[in-house]
């Protein structure tokens, strides 16, 4: 039976996208049958952070308004066979799908994978009722700042009352040295206010800019910090029980020499 | 952080700005009300304890076993005591 998991934050910017394409990358590196979905219709990006922006044929619209086949709409991931997205209009609004329209959608893809993730727009109107309507679970991508956790609550209680349940939290953007100087709310912080499940925290790092200027995502990088903690949360979506870690902010003088030596970064 | 004194840091800033955001979202209570809401149960509550401190009164959304609740702090002023 497919998992269908929408990743929302509320606030734009918090690293929704790029959870997606991560978390869509390493559950299909587990092995499992996994579809992204991309349902910011009109501001299509997660093709982009997968870098399959040049094979797009036809979109989520052209299958819910039956210009093609929703296997013609799939496009297949370069690295990863068992990996697939299914792309957002670039050129309609949001109001081009109903929630009737994105169930049915989402009831199709059931039937051909086991996991199905729905990368959800920034903001709590018509865009994300449809994203959640479909989804078993709920992941909130939020970083330690007033404002997005702010928007993180927001949702929480949207999506309870919506019958969603309780979503789980993934935190962004941490920097355990700001917290430990007391510059930055800490995973305790954000948790209390919240009163959710923590699913998984993901440190700041740059190379999730390197890597999204490439189109890669961290989460086949085996020396990639982010790319484990990636790695960490699919593990927890599958069932897993991994305990949660926090990865220091930058490698240690020894990890950084051993890296040159491995002719890396 | 200076040498000589610990100063407050942002990120308890951003906790204690947060909580009495989330106090207006969550309660739909306006920073106006809150100090009604202060001021008013000072008044009562001093009928009772003379020694409070009126100013030291501290509201805020907690959670404990995933329930919600208003909490209220009195704190005693201590040089009031005998």
């Amino acid at each position: 039976m497919a998992k269908v998991i929408t990743i929302t934050s509320g606030k734009g910017g918090v690293g929704k996208t790029t959870s997606t394409a991560n978390l869509g990358t390493a559950l299909a590196a587990l092995g499992h049958k996994v579809a992204v979905v991309d349902a910011d219709i009109g501001l299509r990006n997660l093709d982009v952070v997968m870098g399959l922006e040049n094979r797009i044929v036809y979109d989520l619209v052209d299958v819910i308004e039956g210009n093609c086949r929703l296997r013609q709409a799939l496009i297949k991931d370069k690295h990863l066979p068992e990996l697939y997205l299914l792309p957002a209009a670039q050129t309609k609004d949001k109001d081009a799908v109903t929630q009737d329209e994105m169930i049915e959608l989402v009831d199709q893809l059931r039937d051909e994978f086991e996991y199905v993730l729905i990368d959800c727009p920034a903001g709590i109107e018509s865009g994300f009722k449809n994203a959640i309507a479909g989804a078993d679970e709920i992941l909130i991508v939020t970083t330690p700042e007033v404002s997005a956790v702010r928007d993180a609550d927001r949702i929480i209680g949207l999506c309870e009352a919506y019958g969603k349940g309780q979503p789980r939290l993934i935190l962004n953007r941490y920097r355990p040295k700001m917290v430990r100087n007391g510059e930055m709310m800490s995973v305790d912080d954000v948790l209390q206010i919240l009163a959710i499940d923590l699913i998984g925290i993901i440190p700041e790092d740059e190379d999730v800019i390197t890597s999204t200027n490439k189109g890669e995502t961290l989460a086949l990088d085996k020396n990639s910090r982010t790319g484990k903690s990636y790695s960490d949360i699919a593990r927890r979506i599958t069932g897993e029980e991994v305990p949660v870690d926090i990865i220091e902010d930058n490698p240690s003088l020894m990890e950084r020499i051993s890296n040159m030596f491995r002719g890396g970064r | 952080m200076g040498f000589f004194g610990k100063k407050k840091g942002s990120g308890s800033v951003a906790r204690d700005r947060l909580l009495t955001v989330l106090l207006h979202d969550r309660v739909k209570l306006t920073p106006e009300n809150i100090q009604n809401l202060k001021h008013d149960l000072c008044e009562v509550i001093r009928r009772y304890v003379p020694s409070i401190d009126p100013n030291s009164i501290d509201i805020a959304i907690t959670t404990s076993n995933n329930k919600e609740q208003l909490e209220t702090r009195f704190p005693i002023d201590r040089s009031g005591r005998n």
